[in-house]
This record gives structure tokens, sequence and C-alpha cells, in this order.
């Protein structure tokens, strides 16, 4: 039991992981029907850039870990931002109205550009960081000597998810730019002669993605303590799996998606092999998908007309 | 006919639209005076929805000019004509289906960046005109009825306060009941608050009668114009629109 319960905390930090940048994926699909296959790489760049931001905070002396921290955040979010902006200007507007597969192969050689970009700017070895946030809480001590433990830098990656989402959901559910943002999902044409700039609001979805898997690369970098520049790609696939899982296009699905292959990965290799744990995960998106193709909080595509 | 005194509303000359390599707008010139209904009628594919797309920039002109309250408005992006405050009811009502009536109408209202009090009064101007869209407020688009989704487009299309309204077909599918409520509205709309419109129309008989002026539209160019009784008034209208295309 106790065993079971420290999995569950493992296997819901990692699946909020997945969930933030999930929310990437299936946003961008939801307003462009295209799978952004760069997006993994995004995360990478976030992570990237928040090493790079604590390392010239560190060596201008600050110490004080809180505002360290809200820096760097603030920080990564802003620069990913900027890169996920420039690869939707660059690489899939001008294939817009191109067929429907040229932003999905330009996505591909987005994510190639990025990964290469990164081994060239930073290396190829890992980059690890020294703890940063440490210790925790000890929840229960078992009978056995078993401890089931809590630790500061999980509190922290499930606070700021659960706070992020809750922002997000609010900005698309309440503010005009989310409005905006829906409507453009819906109907880019009505949305235009209703004087949505269409242009802006796929860019705004791609600055928000992207900032988003910036958070997640900074809480990966914090939890695992290292980034590198292949990190992308698993973390990408696991993610889009995440999305597909919950149902591409659903914002609260995305979510749901990340904490499932979360949890499935944690137990898996927590009960039976860590080798396998990826073809769980994945086996589990075939099975679901069987039996409800469009994922578990996808809308069937019949809509009344 | 007499001269109008000022100059119209919009003015098209000479335009011209392709969708790729067939031109569905072969020199299209049309003029709408402030505080007028126009009907525009033809049969299907002439080219009458078209012509409304065209004036919002999809497709672009090939050539010609559409001209606004005095003002070349050819080559303004599409996103930028709502808020010159023309509006639209397109075909097939496009509603917003995943969104609230409330949504869609505040959508409207977006388009011009409209104050709270505007607002406001737009709404109360709006559930006068459709009483049943206040009920269904909170309900989704794509769960309302064809003739509320279309009410729903009007009162979209209003909320933005458009100098000049334009409606596509608002009849199509709609029982004869619901269908004179809208064309009723239409009418209240014009005779208080001034409103100008141009309706585009297959049910020539209904669009004319409620129309000041009409034009006909076959296959991409006007053939006929006139006012409204003048229209209903001709042989070759009665005969192509009126009564079932039979000659006799």
């Amino acid at each position: 039991m106790d065993y079971f319960a420290q999995q569950l905390i493992n296997g819901l930090v990692l699946g909020s992981i997945y969930g933030l940048i999930a929310i990437g994926y299936t946003m961008v699909y939801g307003i462009v029907g295209m799978i952004n296959f760069a997006h993994g790489d995004i995360f990478m760049i976030g992570g990237f850039i928040a090493l790079i931001t604590f390392l010239i905070l560190v060596s201008f002396g600050l110490t004080a870990i809180p505002l360290i921290l809200l820096v760097v955040l603030l920080v990564s979010m802003a620069i990913t931002a900027l890169y996920g902006w420039t690869v939707e200007r660059i690489a899939y507007r001008p294939l817009r109205h191109s067929f429907r597969l040229a932003p999905m192969l330009s996505a591909i050689g987005m994510s190639f550009v990025l990964t290469n970009y990164s081994q060239v700017a930073q290396g190829a070895r890992v980059k690890p960081v020294p703890p940063i946030i440490t210790g925790g809480y000890t929840l229960h001590e078992g009978a056995g000597g078993f401890v089931v433990q809590l630790s500061n830098i999980q509190i922290i990656v499930v606070i700021t998810t659960v706070v992020l989402l809750a922002l997000f959901t609010w900005l698309v559910s309440s503010t005009r730019l989310g409005r905006d943002m829906r409507a453009c999902e819906q109907d880019q044409t009505m949305a235009a002669l209703l004087g949505v700039d269409v242009d802006r609001t796929i860019s705004m979805t791609f600055v928000i993605g992207a900032a988003l898997a910036a958070v997640a690369g900074m809480m990966y970098l914090l939890y695992y303590g290292l980034v590198d520049f292949f990190m992308g790609f698993v973390a990408g696939i696991k993610a889009f799996t995440a999305a597909v899982l919950g149902g591409i296009g659903s914002l609260p699905g995305a979510m749901l998606g990340g904490l499932a292959i979360g949890l499935i990965e944690t137990f898996w290799s927590a009960y039976f092999s860590v080798e396998y744990k990826d073809v769980a995960a994945f086996s589990i998106l075939i099975v679901v998908l069987i039996f409800l193709p469009t994922g578990l909080l996808g809308r069937p595509e019949v809509e009344k007309v | 006919m007499t001269a109008p005194a000022k100059a119209p509303l919009l003015a098209i000359r000479s335009l011209r639209a392709a969708y790729g390599k067939i031109e569905a707008l072969k020199g299209v010139n049309l003029e709408i005076n402030a505080g007028e209904i126009v009907a525009l009628i033809g049969a299907n594919g002439a080219g009458k929805s078209t012509l409304m797309m065209t004036i919002f920039g999809r497709p672009r002109a090939r050539s010609g000019q559409i001209e606004f309250d005095g003002r070349d408005i050819t080559a303004v992006p599409t996103h930028e004509i709502a808020r010159l405050r023309i509006a639209q009811s397109p075909e097939g009502r496009r509603i917003f289906p995943r969104m609230s009536v409330a949504e869609n109408l505040q959508m409207g209202a977006d388009a011009t960046d409209c104050s709270e009090a505007d607002r406001a009064s737009g709404l109360e101007r709006i559930f006068a005109l459709f009483p049943r869209l206040k009920e269904r407020m909170t309900q989704r688009g794509g769960t309302l009825s064809g003739g509320e989704q279309q009410m729903l487009a009007i009162g979209r299309a209003l909320m933005s306060r458009p100098r000049l309204l334009m409606l596509d077909e608002p009849s199509l599918g709609l029982a004869p009941l619901i269908a004179r409520q809208i064309f009723d509205a239409i009418r209240t709309l014009n005779r208080q608050d001034g409103l100008t419109v141009l309706i585009v129309e297959q049910n020539a008989n209904h669009a004319l009668k409620l129309a000041h002026r009409g034009y006909v539209m076959v296959n991409g160019l006007i053939t006929l114009s006139g006012t409204g009784s003048e229209l209903l008034q001709r042989p070759e209208i009665r005969a192509a629109y009126l009564e079932g295309g039979r000659r006799h």
C-alpha cells in the first residue's frame, strides 16, 4: 500500500509535466489541424533556457532561491514563446494554404533543426544541475521500513501545473483572446468576417503552447536535474500520445491524458519492468483508440448544422 | 429613375472575382444607398454569395472596385472589413457550434469593439426582435434549430451595430412562419433604425416585396435592376423565379 501511494505521487508529478506539453499539441491541432512535431523540441529548448538563465543568475551572485526560480520561470516562458512564435512564422504560416501534409512535414523538419541546433550550440553531453530544491515531507512510515515521501520539488511541480491550468482555462473560456481562439478553431472564415485577425490568433496559440512547454521544461530540469538536446523527442512523443489518448483538440483531455500516461508509465515500471514502460503506455493508447476512437474526452465529429 | 442626391453607401464597379480558374463574378455593378433594402436574386450558382464574400475579400477581387462610404475597400484585409461596420449573416449561417448563444452574440459585439452600454442595448434590441434567443442564451449554438440559428446569425451580425447588413438566404430551409418572422424583423430594422440591408434570396417573391430595389444576377453578371415592384411585374422574372421556372 505504501509502495502504491509513493508510485501514485511519482506518477502524478510525471503526468503533470506530460500534460503541460500535451496542451500545446492539442491547442495547435484544434486551431490549425496539424500535429506540431517540433513541440517536443520546444519543450527541450525551454529546459535549456531555464538552465542557462539559472546559471547566469547564480553567476551574478543571487542566492534567494524563490526569486531565482521566479525569474527563471518568466524568462524561459518568454524566450521559449518567442521560439514558438518564430517556428510558426517561418515554417508553418507560409504553408497554411498548401496541401494538408505540407506543414506536418515542415514540422518534422523543424524538429530536426531545433534538435541539431541545440546539439551544436550546447554540446551533446547531458547537462546536470545540482539539486536546487531539496527537502520534503515524510507522509507515512510503513512497518517494513518503506517510507512514503513527498518532496518539495514534487509539490512545486504539481502546484505550478494546477495554477497554470487554472489561468489557462480562464484565458480560453473567459477572455476575448480565448473566444477568438475558439472561434478560429470552429470556423476560421466566419471568425475573419467577425473581425478576428486569424493570423495573429494562430500566432498567439503557438506562443501560449510554447510558454506552457517552457514551464514543463523547467519542471523537468528541476525534477530530474538534467537536460540534454535529445530529451524533446521522447517527451514529445509521450505528450503527443497523451493528447491523442485524452482526445486531440480537447484541453481537459490533454491534461487527463498526460496524467494517465504518467501514471501508467510509473506503475508499470514499479510493478513490472522499467524496460517495457513505453510499450505499456503505447499499448494502452492503442486499446483506448480501438474502443474510443476520439479519445477519452474527444468529441465525435458529428455536429448539427 | 432619378439620380440619388447623395453618393451611395456601397458602390461596386466592374467587379470580377474567381475561384481558381472558374470566374464567378464577371464585371458586376451594384449600388446600395443608405437606408435602402436591396434584394439580389438569381438562380443557384449565379454568384450571389460570391459577391457578398468578395466584399469581405474572400475571394479577393481580380479587378474592379468596391467602395464603402466613399472609401475604396477593395484591398482591405477581411478582418478589418467588420470594423467598418459591414456585417454579414453568411450562407449556411455559420454559427459557432460549440459556443453558447451568448458567446456567439459576443463575437458580433467584439467585431467593432463596442462599449458595454452598446452591447446591452444591442442585446435588448435583438431579444425584442427574436425573443426565442433570450431563452437560449446558455445553450450551445450547434444545438439550435435551423430557424433559431438563422435568428442567431442575424443577431450576431446586428451586435456589431452595422451600417450595412448583408443577409445570405435568410429564409433557406425554414418553415414559412419562421421565414415570415425573419422578413418582418428585417423590415422593422429598416423602418425603425434606418438600417441599410442587402439581401440575397432565391425566394424572389418575398425578397422583392420586402426590398426597395432589386438586382437580378445570371452567371456572374447583373442582367436586370429596378424597384422591387417593377421587377415583380417583369414577365421574365415571373417565369424564371416566381413560377417554378415554368414558361407559359
